[in-house]
């Protein structure tokens, strides 16, 4: 009773917090739409007043020349542009190096990853809020499909019905077809709420992973330290991703700053330092830059693409996991069904736990990353007074590899972990369901258990166990020995005191004894004896080859039994003089004791053709013989060695083979069901294990 | 005891897992088979040869079914005396040697967080609790 509270009690805080998050607390919202200013509709970029100017005067936009942002305005140019535009491009009036150099370099490597960032960035932003948000899963299409599988699934009850009919007419599975039909009528009246049951797991995730988003507190400050604009989408989302790069922002690389430091070289200059200013910086340095940046960029999109399509594959894997919810609940009602891969109820609730419980998991990780991001860890790298080049883009890529790998990492943890964070659930989910089931089962057994059939048995049992003792618990481990102890078999219903054969006359067979446990213990106690007779089978040759060599030893001792015998006699009684003479302290009477042990010992041994050692020098006296006593007793005892290897991989092969699931689906497939998995697993253990079978058949 | 036979001894025993180890060194089984030989009045050499005999039980190289004939052919006594002798060492060697490790084994951390199927292994085998070791062991 202890454990079951024990176990009991972290679900009951579970269901505490639910009760807090859905019945008291108000609704959690992801973060208000911070007010914007100077925003362009499309880029996320700060209208410039040339832009600003275009807008108001559309016909006269040769006034707005010279404007900050003006394209033709080489002030409006950043650092690292104009430092690139020294370096042109052409024959005339450039060069093909370095200028067409850098200026590919930029393009690859600043111009296109710049993009592909801030794409991916959005892509990440709206993503992961709009699958938080949950608008899009209960979007009208998403109802409209589940009605359509709801109502197939609702044909499939006929179908269910017709097959259970058909069990239960030609015997095919006993109680299981009116366990069956308990479950169907349950499953039949909560498949219309399978999308109501599917969507209150998948707001729970949703709500724990708003918590952490909103709690996550994004600061996209540059260096002149105001905020960066951004443009939220109609999902009103927030600049996690702008967050996230900020910390590391790589185009800190090619800021003025950043640029004296390159055009700046300490040279060595007969062992004292001197300082050289450039007037360019080296094109060597730029594409270096360049390179570092690019490469920065590239990791980061690529970091901040493979979050966010985990997050769409997320939405895309519960979109299907509600539509298909019907079937998963149709599906626990027949064990056939159950085990099919994705859509059974067992795999689709796995997945369901799976994919839901993946966003507060990763939510919290980004949590945890942007704690790491406020709290600088590297800012001490570069001192603001005397920061060398290389410990500037050491500031910079240190923590955009400890920020981007963080990311990957926690993408790939919320999917293992919510995995095994679905598992526990489950594991809860079951107890709790055990207890409710089964205690609703068993009061609808306790009405009429000859209606609803054996089956109710295990839910009965694992009710009574986590019920603990009391009242109900007896009743309910009474109504479970009542209800598996029946078989449920129309042929034994009595009619008049006949049997239904006998009072029609047909010969329907006789009906089975026993209900589930016995037809588990009987599969079990098969299990065995076919691993017996597997082993029998299969080491038919060995046996013999044992067989043969006791035999041969048996042949070989019967004409010296008698000499062996008198030697033995002789070696005791050796034994009792030399003991005597020991302790007699007569040394003469000690070595003729010794001498006739010795004498008998070394006849024993020519008896058997076993080797003999002298017993003081050690020398070989008699060598074994081929063919003698001795020898024949070592083959019979590798031939017993030989046989029980050969048994125990039998053994071994079959427990094997029947624990595994093609055996298992196999079986419930010819036995229409009527097949326990747990059965096979406990006569694969027992075979194993050797243990005897339970009518008192030893299986080998 | 020879001092070869006790490099010998230590050697095999080291090559044992730790607990086993430790209960059969601390047991004092030396001295049990060494009165155990005196008893049947063997001499020296022959206690060696039964102490070789039972070390092989022991480290588990030989079988326990075996021991009784490979006491009468290795130290060279009458098969009914070696069958007593297989007898007591069983009883005196043995049996308290296989409860203590079983003992060990209940005591040790090995026990507080058993897994499910070494408690289904356990409950299956009759009570053997190897079950505990092995699975550990393999991990």
């Amino acid at each position: 009773m202890q454990n079951i509270i024990k176990k009991l009690i972290p679900y009951l805080f579970v269901l505490i917090a639910l009760v807090g998050l859905f019945g008291f607390a108000g609704q959690v919202n992801a973060q208000k739409p911070l007010p914007e200013e100077g925003t362009t509709p499309s880029g996320g970029q700060p209208e410039t007043p040339y832009e600003k100017c275009i807008k108001e005067n559309p016909d006269n936009t040769g006034t707005c020349a010279g404007r900050e942002g003006d394209p033709s305005n080489s002030g409006t140019k950043t650092a690292f542009e104009q430092e690139v535009d020294k370096n042109k491009c052409g024959i005339m009036n450039g060069s093909i190096y370095p200028g067409c150099f850098i200026q590919l370099f930029y393009v690859i490597f600043y111009i296109i990853p710049s993009w592909i960032l801030w794409a991916c960035a959005y892509f990440f932003n709206v993503i992961v809020f709009s699958t938080l948000s949950g608008a899009l899963l209960k979007h009208d299409f998403v109802s409209e499909a589940w009605g359509v599988v709801r109502d197939l699934s609702n044909i499939f009850f006929i179908l269910i019905l017709l097959y259970i009919a058909i069990k239960i007419i030609l015997d095919l599975a006993g109680h299981e077809a009116k366990k069956m039909i308990a479950k169907v009528i349950i499953i039949a009246l909560l498949i219309n709420f399978s999308m109501f049951f599917t969507q209150v797991i998948i707001d729970t995730s949703n709500i724990i992973a708003l918590i952490f988003y909103n709690k996550i507190e994004v600061s996209t400050k540059g260096p002149n330290d105001k905020e960066r604009p951004y443009q939220k989408t109609g999902y009103n989302d927030k600049d996690v991703a702008g967050g996230i790069v900020n910390a590391f922002n790589p185009t800190k690389l090619i800021t003025p700053q950043y640029l004296n430091q390159a055009k700046t070289t300490t040279i060595d200059a007969n062992g004292t330092e001197k300082t050289v200013e450039e007037q360019r910086v080296s094109p060597s340095i730029i594409i270096g830059m360049l390179l570092i940046a690019g490469a920065l960029m590239f990791f980061a999109s690529y970091s901040l693409f493979v979050a966010g399509l985990s997050f769409l594959g997320r939405l895309i894997e519960l979109f299907v996991l509600i539509i298909f919810s019907p079937f998963a609940f149709v599906s626990s009602t027949i064990p056939l069904l159950n085990n099919v891969e994705y859509l059974g109820w067992d795999a689709w609730f796995k997945r369901l736990l799976k994919a839901s419980f993946m966003a507060p998991i990763f939510m919290f990780f980004l949590y945890f990353i942007f704690m790491l991001i406020h709290a600088d860890i590297f800012k001490g790298l570069a001192s603001p007074n005397q920061t060398r080049l290389i410990e500037s883009i050491l500031s910079i890529v240190l923590p955009a590899l400890l920020i981007l790998i963080l990311i990957l990492k926690a993408t790939d943890f919320a999917k293992k972990g919510s995995g095994k964070f679905g598992e526990v659930i489950m594991s809860g989910a079951k107890l709790l369901g055990g207890v409710a089931l089964g205690a609703a089962t068993g009061g609808a057994s306790m009405l009429g258990t000859t209606v609803i059939g054996g089956g109710g048995g295990a839910l009965l049992g694992a009710a009574a166990k986590k019920v603990g003792p009391g009242r109900i618990s007896n009743m309910l481990q009474d109504t479970q020995k009542f209800v598996q102890g029946r078989s449920y078999d129309v042929r034994g219903i009595k009619i008049a005191g006949k049997t239904l054969g006998s009072a029609t006359g047909m010969n329907i067979g006789e009906a089975r004894k026993g209900g589930w446990s016995e037809m588990k213990k009987q599969q079990v106690e098969k299990r065995q004896k076919r691993a017996e007779e597997l082993e029998k089978r299969g080491t038919g040759k060995e046996k013999t080859d044992v067989e043969d060599k006791e035999i041969k030893l048996k042949e070989a001792t019967l004409p010296v039994k008698l000499d062996l015998e008198k030697q033995d006699k002789l070696i005791d009684q050796a034994r009792i003089d030399l003991n005597d003479a020991k302790n007699a302290g007569n040394a003469a009477a000690v070595t003729e004791a010794e001498g006739r042990l010795n004498a008998a010992k070394q006849e024993k041994a020519r008896i058997r053709g076993a080797e003999y050692k002298d017993p003081t020098t050690g020398a070989v006296i008699l060598s074994k013989v081929t063919g003698g006593i001795a020898d024949l007793e070592t083959d019979v005892r590798t031939a017993k060695h030989t046989l029980t290897n050969k048994e125990e991989s039998i053994a071994k092969n079959y427990a094997e083979k029947i624990m595994s699931t093609r055996s298992k689906i196999l079986n419930s497939v010819f036995r229409l069901g009527a097949y326990s998995s747990a059965g096979a697993d406990e006569a694969a253990r027992k075979i194993r294990t050797g243990t005897k079978i339970d009518s008192g058949e030893k299986p080998h | 005891m020879t001092e070869k036979l006790k490099q010998t001894i230590k050697e095999e025993i080291e090559k044992l897992p730790k607990e086993n180890q430790e209960v059969i060194t601390s047991f004092g089984w030396e001295k049990i088979s060494e009165e155990i030989g005196k008893k049947y009045l063997l001499m020296e050499s022959e206690i060696n040869d039964l102490q070789v005999e039972t070390l092989l039980i022991l480290t588990g190289i030989q079988s326990l079914d075996s021991y009784s004939i490979n006491i009468e052919n290795e130290v060279g006594t009458s098969k009914e005396k070696a069958s007593e002798m297989a007898g007591e060492m069983l009883q005196k060697i043995f049996i308290p040697i296989n409860d203590l490790i079983v003992e060990n084994i209940k005591k040790s951390e090995r026990m507080k967080d058993p897994k499910w199927d070494q408690n289904l292994d356990f409950i299956l085998s009759g009570g053997n609790y190897s079950t505990f070791l092995d699975k550990k062991q393999n991990e």
